[in-house]
């Protein structure tokens, strides 16, 4: 077997074959750089927006050069904000497109393997905890109790759904969905309970995290979301090429020289790290990991390759836009919705009319 | 000569039972073999085996004198290629880029091959009679038509083993008679081929050498006209009717009422 050599001997014909070759597919490498540059650039113009429209506005030479109080607004408010979105939007897009690839379901969201329930569970165990023990509100490495254990319910979940759902080191995808359904449920009837338990305002902390926000991080759960997160796209994006073969079925990859239990045990790593993060500090944001992998798949084709890191890059921009218009949107009324609400309301009725479109009825 | 394939002693079963039992098969280069067997007997388990999806409990299987488990994935995936029974996962793959992706053994999953890998999709496509459904979605396409599409896809790789899993079940004469075209081709170039088949006839028509599984072991292993008589087809495979045809027996199915 020869290596490919891109002046491979001719055969007669293959001349005439070649035009027709060369749109055998909607993937090149060439392309995905193309589409990369494109989708940065997309992201780096909706974190700009987004960080200088806002309930104040801002002249913008002030906010730039951090002067005055526009430049504390745009610098230790917005931008954190932003940026925040900007990091759950990535996680959870890459992690949604990564794993509709895995299990070979096209409804199969970031919080398929239990990753909510894990997270409401955690969180719900934290502030009640806090509630009832009356200890300190100072976690670890600075964390808040909440945030620390929603993450550590996110990861466990993952790793009990894989533990349910794989036989000898195999990922069994229909098992894992269930096992990861039935967690959820479990969860959710665990936060009930701790709901009752709960003073009303504590209670209702813990509802509003759940609902999925983007508040005003501070500096430190910054930097560890953003680490895990990018730390999970990058992972990602890496195995996507392994994972457009592992989306035609396991033994079909196997044939084609995928190391299956290997790249599955990344693939559920990764994801595990980048939606525990996002659900730790921003809550369920729901909606947003299954409408922008989709809307790319219908843009590009199903090919990973793509999907997956623009899925990253656009998933931050959707998330920071969708996180703006709706700062902007209810600013007459003097309060702010949930993110998490937002994300379906815009992507909801975006995503039937598509879908509608594509299966080529009345819209 | 080193064997293309080379299962020596293998044995292999799913869960507690076995399966297969002290196979030993041998197959040189450009040679083609039907792999013949009453269902369940066992014939997709051990192309399984011989692809090094599955590892065998007892025995050794190698390919050009090399064992698969010492192999790789991806050093296996170059060497072997498997075109299975059922299609794959459909997601809005177009035909082309299913053809394509049968690059990523030899270009790496990354690749789309560049010139030299798209001329070879396109030269795999052309022989197998695809190539003007390149753009097509497989959704649209029918089962002849992606059996014909994983046939290209393996031979993209150019393997030294191919391995078909009931490469003919429900295509029309047309159809099985392009594959079994391509299969002979592809012998000619020196690729060794194992075919699963159901149908005796195609088999002692098409193939110089059978070897029939039955109860998990190898019963018989030669040339089709000694090894498929009345008594011995009517044993493997069931109550048949064998009638005399000027190329030796064809049997058709006895149907009672």
């Amino acid at each position: 077997m020869t290596p490919l050599d891109p002046a491979e001997a001719l055969e007669p014909g293959d001349a005439a074959w070649e035009g027709r070759a060369a749109s055998f597919g909607r993937y090149a490498p060439a392309r995905l750089l193309r589409l990369l540059l494109w989708g940065a650039a997309g992201l780096a113009l909706a974190l700009f927006a987004s960080a200088l429209f806002g309930g104040v506005p801002l002249r913008l030479g002030d906010a730039l050069a951090g002067r005055g109080p526009d430049g504390a607004i745009f610098w230790s408010l917005r931008l954190p904000r932003v940026a925040l979105g900007a990091i759950v939007g990535a996680a959870l897009c890459a992690s949604g497109a990564a794993l509709q690839g895995l299990l070979q379901n096209p409804l199969a969201d970031p919080f398929v393997l239990g990753v909510s329930g894990g997270a409401a569970a955690g969180g719900a165990v934290a502030v009640l905890a806090v509630d009832l023990l009356g200890l300190g509100e100072r976690g670890i490495l600075g964390l808040s109790p909440r945030v620390a254990l929603g993450f550590a319910g996110a990861l466990g979940s993952v790793a009990v759904v894989r533990a349910l759902a794989s036989r000898s080191g195999r990922l069994f995808g229909a098992a894992a969905l269930l096992a990861g359904a039935v967690l959820n449920a479990l969860a959710g009837a665990l936060v009930l309970l701790a709901e009752l338990a709960l003073a009303p305002a504590r209670a209702q902390e813990l509802l509003f995290w759940l609902q999925g926000n983007l508040g005003y991080p501070p500096p430190a759960l910054l930097w560890l979301a953003g680490i895990g997160a990018l730390a999970s796209c990058v992972l990602l994006a890496l195995l996507a090429g392994r994972l457009e073969l592992l989306s035609l079925g396991e033994e079909e990859a196997a044939q084609l020289g995928v190391d299956v239990r290997g790249t599955t045990r990344w693939v559920l790593a990764a994801c595990a790290l980048g939606v525990s993060a996002a659900v730790a500090v921003s809550g369920l944001i729901g909606f947003v990991g299954l409408l922008v992998p989709h809307l790319l798949q219908m843009r590009l084709g199903p090919d990973r390759r793509l999907v997956v890191p623009l899925s990253a890059l656009w998933g931050a921009a959707f998330l920071v836009l969708a996180d703006a218009a709706g700062r902007l949107t209810f600013l007459p009324l003097g309060f702010e919705p949930p993110v998490g609400a937002l994300t379906a309301l815009l992507g909801g009725p975006l995503f039937l009319w598509i879908l509608r479109r594509e299966l080529g009825g009345p819209a | 000569m080193i064997a293309r394939l080379e299962l020596a002693g293998v044995s292999f079963g799913y869960g507690r039972g076995r399966c297969l039992q002290a196979i030993d098969l041998r197959l040189e280069p450009g040679e083609r073999v039907a792999l013949l067997g009453a269902n369940g007997a066992g014939k997709s388990t051990l192309l399984r085996l011989a692809a090094g999806l599955r590892r065998p409990f007892l025995g050794e299987a190698s390919i050009e004198g090399r064992p698969l488990r010492q192999l790789g994935p991806a050093d296996l995936a170059r060497r072997i290629a498997l075109v299975p029974q059922e299609p794959p996962v459909e997601r809005g793959l177009l035909a082309g880029e299913l053809v394509g992706l049968g690059l990523a053994p030899v270009a790496g999953s990354w690749s789309d091959g560049g010139r030299g890998g798209r001329l070879r999709v396109a030269r795999a496509m052309e022989r197998c009679g695809v190539l003007d459904l390149a753009g097509r979605a497989l959704a649209t396409l029918s089962g002849g038509e992606l059996r014909r599409l994983l046939i290209a896809r393996a031979l993209v790789r150019e393997p030294a083993l191919l391995l078909l899993d009931e490469p003919l079940a429900s295509l029309d004469l047309g159809a099985q008679g392009q594959i079994l075209t391509l299969a002979r081709e592809a012998a000619e170039r020196g690729t060794a081929l194992l075919f699963a088949l159901h149908d005796l006839n195609v088999a002692a028509r098409e193939f110089e050498r059978c070897v029939v599984l039955a109860g998990g072991r190898i019963v018989a292993d030669g040339a089709p006209a000694e090894l498929l008589t009345a008594p011995s087809v009517a044993a493997w495979f069931g109550p048949n009717e064998a009638c005399p045809s000027d190329r030796g027996l064809c049997f058709f199915p006895r149907v009672g009422r």
